[in-house]
């Protein structure tokens, strides 16, 4: 059996901001993520975006890794372990969210319906790291919340371009 | 995966710009606190200097990162001693430098060389970077006491670390 490579000295140099040491966690890492993940959510069609999701999360954070409370890949592990468990309770928040009132027999199938309550729980998630002004700017946009009459046409579409902008920034989080 | 190697790269760096953007939150006090009591012309763009100064040196890390954590804490000594004088009635109004005031400063900078000398561990480019950040927020309070504080610790701190240094060498 192959021995696993240690990539703590690498992360070490990361953390300490030497971007030289990006490629040598991301190597060693990586795969490793993916396969966790794979294996916690049992192939789910969006385990991809989780592995992604948390691999990022793992870059973000890397300046707060101390290699006295460990070695490095355990550290990455259980960042990617946390995402996992996350996006299972944002999956199980979808499922438990109420239905439509459409009638039985009529409307879209079980798996189309599941489906898009996944997208509206990813598009809740985006919408929820968004500032509240973007979110209330979006919602008058789509014409569910009143515009401010206070706010110039002109203002009122730049707001819009540049909460457009976040939403599409947040929603790459979950859709790549 | 070229395109989410690139995603997960600028992941980094944003984790980095949080990392400046914290210890610049942590230098903004110094520089209202020194606009308030003291010349608010110059407190307010040498305050901007020093926050965009200590949030660079924790984005871009290494060196300069290391420096930060050991010349933010010897930069506050080396500020808060002509304040501590002023509070105490040890300064004279309009930053005047009288005997006693000066040795206040000078105690603030012996103790901020010693920090500085210390945290380094002889490193010289790390103790130039820490030097800097030092000096930054020492002037930041009235300009000829905190020069007399700097200037207190750079003499103690290139003291200790030549010592350090040379004991070092002697001992190899």
């Amino acid at each position: 059996m192959a021995a696993v490579p240690d990539c703590t000295p690498d992360l070490v140099r990361l953390a300490d901001g030497d971007r030289t040491a990006f490629d040598a966690v991301y190597a060693v890492a990586w795969p490793r993520v993916r396969a966790l993940v794979r294996r916690m959510a049992r192939d789910a069609p969006d385990a991809e975006d989780i592995a992604q999701q948390a691999m990022i999360r793992v870059f973000e954070r890397a300046h707060h890794f101390d290699p006295a409370r460990g070695r490095a890949l355990p550290w990455i592990l259980g960042i990617a372990a946390w995402e996992v468990r996350t996006a299972r309770r944002r999956h199980t928040r979808s499922r438990e969210a109420p239905l439509t009132s459409e009638p039985i027999g009529r409307g879209p199938d079980p798996h189309t319906r599941s489906e898009q309550a996944q997208l509206l729980a990813h598009l809740e998630a985006a919408m929820g790291q968004l500032p509240p002004d973007d979110v209330a700017t979006l919602l008058a946009a789509a014409g569910l919340a009143e515009r401010p009459e206070s706010v110039s046409p002109t203002t009122f579409r730049k707001r819009l371009q540049r909460a457009r902008q976040r939403l599409r920034a947040a929603w790459g989080g979950f859709h790549g | 995966m070229d395109d989410f190697r690139t995603r997960a790269r600028a992941g980094y760096e944003r984790g980095r710009r949080r990392l400046g953007l914290f210890w610049s939150a942590i230098v903004v006090p110094f520089a209202v606190l020194a606009a308030l009591v003291d010349d608010p012309l110059r407190a307010v763009p040498l305050g901007l200097s020093v926050t965009v100064l200590a949030g660079w040196m924790a984005w871009f890390g290494q060196r300069p990162g290391r420096a930060l954590r050991i010349g933010l804490p010897a930069g506050a000594i080396a500020y808060i001693a002509p304040l501590l004088g002023r509070g105490t009635d040890l300064v004279t109004p309009g930053c005047g430098l009288t005997a006693s005031c000066f040795a206040c400063c000078a105690g603030g900078g012996l103790v901020a060389g010693l920090v500085l000398s210390v945290g380094t561990d002889g490193d010289l480019r790390t103790l130039a970077w820490s030097l800097l950040l030092c000096g930054a927020l020492a002037a930041l309070t009235c300009l000829p006491l905190g020069g007399a504080a700097l200037g207190v610790a750079v003499l103690s701190t290139l003291a200790v670390t030549g010592t350090h240094r040379a004991v070092r060498a002697l001992a190899a």
